[in-house]
């Protein structure tokens, strides 16, 4: 009899209850942002990949530029020296994923790059002296090539910069401080670039 | 309580420094993207913009990919190469799976001019290839401020690249091949054991999670039409319709008021996002960008 009644009520309270009770699961599956941290740090990871895919795409086309450009300037060989020294250089520092975690093998990485953008813009620079080679085919098509990835470069630097703001700020931030302190205790905030506005501008030519 | 006081003034002030960083992030506006043209600096005439769009949208139906032609009044301060790529994507231009868009943006104000390129389409519209359409074809037109017959132009020879002399285009650009071919890197999802199991325990939850919410959604609908006739009461009911008595109301009549009030609190909320849908749909017959992106491939000139 007893146990009648109770299944009774179990039953009329059922539709109450139960959704009730999915809510706050699904709330706590889904709402809790345990997931937030992995996936930004894999979103920050692969735009760093991409940061790097585009200095090495970079650092492909220097050879030929070089090449290119010392058919026609021989006597700027200061400069050519330059730049290939700073290539290897920026290609020595082994770019590994965790790089990012790394501020002092970041700052040298960093710094590296830096140097053969100074290189290159100074090696375009030099080749305005140079009416044949201006008007050179192979010549023009690598500096629009190098021109557009310097572009690349910079949108991945600020891809890469934002998806670190976003990291680093959930691992800060309340509830992802608490994800961070329970369950990623080896996520740690990523490096960020520090390198002043003017300095990451693409080389500017003129025509 | 002074502490309690300096906090909550600290919470202020942090509040406040907040919100004033937050606003030059929001500041940049965009042109909305009206059409295929977007003359947002007014300096193409009607015929030669239907013109452009028209053979914009044959290209589309053909090969899928977006191009956009985008004349601005002002790059607000930026260059040009990060206006363009930021423009490029507050549209979304090109498929979402293929990144197949182009953007030719023309700014008459800062005379610059700049062909930027999706993701997907860097292997065919190259560098090169958009360096030599604006140097030799667009910038001479654009020194003459004649800029709709440079946009006509640009956009020939951008559909002519991409509609298939893609290899023409790039022997003329002389782009020699060098280095290796760099390919995007995607996120690596580890799979394991523990994450599959994740994976079920989780999506077993939303499965039961929504599974929940339609039947409550089914219930309410259900009671509805019980309520205004179109479904049989229960005392009406014949063999056929047994199924509904799953859906009935408790015979409580406190309950049964209150179920009538949720089940046409819940359809009037039915109607009305129906209602929106409805109408958003029927206004967004215009073109609108695909979902694609670009990482700042293409090329800029000046004049």
């Amino acid at each position: 009899m007893t146990y009648a009644v109770a299944t009774a009520a179990r039953r009329r309270r059922f539709p109450i209850v139960a959704p009730t009770l999915a809510v706050l699961l699904g709330l706590l599956v889904s709402g809790c942002g345990i997931n937030r941290i992995p996936t930004y740090e894999e979103q920050a990871k692969a735009k760093w990949s991409e940061v790097e895919n585009q200095y090495q795409r970079r650092s492909d086309l220097i050879p030929n530029l070089v090449e290119t450009v010392k058919g026609y300037a021989k006597q700027e060989r200061e400069v050519l020296e330059a730049v290939t020294e700073a290539r290897s250089r920026a290609t020595s520092i082994q770019a590994t994923p965790d790089l990012v975690n790394n501020p002092d093998a970041f700052k040298k990485f960093q710094d590296a790059q830096l140097q053969l953008t100074g290189a290159l813009s100074r090696l375009l620079a030099v080749s305005e002296r140079y009416p044949d080679l201006k008007s050179n085919q192979n010549f023009l098509a690598l500096q629009a090539q190098l021109e557009g990835t310097e572009n690349r470069i910079a949108v991945a630097r600020r891809d890469y910069i934002e998806a670190v703001r976003l990291y680093n700020t959930e691992l800060k931030t309340y509830p992802g401080i608490l994800w961070a302190k329970l369950l990623y205790g080896t996520s740690k905030p990523m490096a960020e670039f520090t390198i002043a506005e003017d300095a990451k501008r693409t080389p500017q030519v003129k025509f | 309580m002074p502490s309690l006081r300096l906090k909550i003034r600290a919470a202020a002030l942090a509040l406040v420094a907040a919100l004033a960083i937050g606003l030059p992030a929001s500041a940049q506006t965009f042109p909305r993207l009206s059409g295929r043209v977007v003359d947002d600096a007014t300096v193409l005439d009607t015929a030669m913009r239907d013109g452009i769009a028209q053979r914009l949208k044959a290209l589309e139906d053909q090969t899928s990919d977006q191009v956009v032609v985008a004349t601005v009044r002002s790059l607000q301060g930026y260059s040009v190469e990060d206006y363009a790529n930021r423009l490029f994507r507050a549209w979304r231009l090109g498929q979402k799976d293929k990144n197949n868009g182009v953007l030719l943006l023309i700014a008459p104000t800062e005379h610059k001019v700049r062909i930027e390129v999706g993701y997907g389409l860097e292997g065919t519209l190259t560098d090169a290839v958009a360096k030599l359409i604006i140097e030799s074809h667009l910038i001479p037109w654009l020194r003459q401020s004649r800029y709709d017959v440079a946009a006509s132009t640009g956009v020939d020879d951008i559909v002519d690249v991409l509609a298939g002399h893609a290899a023409e285009w790039q022997q003329r650009a002389r782009a020699r091949p060098s280095g290796p071919h760099v390919h995007d890197v995607g996120v690596i999802q580890p799979g394991s054991f523990l994450s599959i199991l994740l994976l079920v325990v989780f999506g077993g939850a939303f499965l039961l999670f929504f599974g929940m919410i339609g039947f409550a959604i089914l219930t309410a609908i259900l009671r509805l039409l019980v309520f205004v006739h179109l479904l049989p009461h229960a005392k009406d009911r014949q063999g056929g319709w047994s199924w509904l008595n799953r859906f009935d109301p408790p015979v409580d009549p406190r309950s049964l008021r209150r179920s009538h009030r949720s089940s046409s609190s819940s359809s009037s909320f039915w109607s009305a996002s129906s209602f929106a849908s409805w109408s958003s749909s029927s206004s967004s017959d215009s073109f609108s960008g695909g979902g694609g992106s670009s990482g700042g491939g293409g090329a800029s000139g000046s004049w």
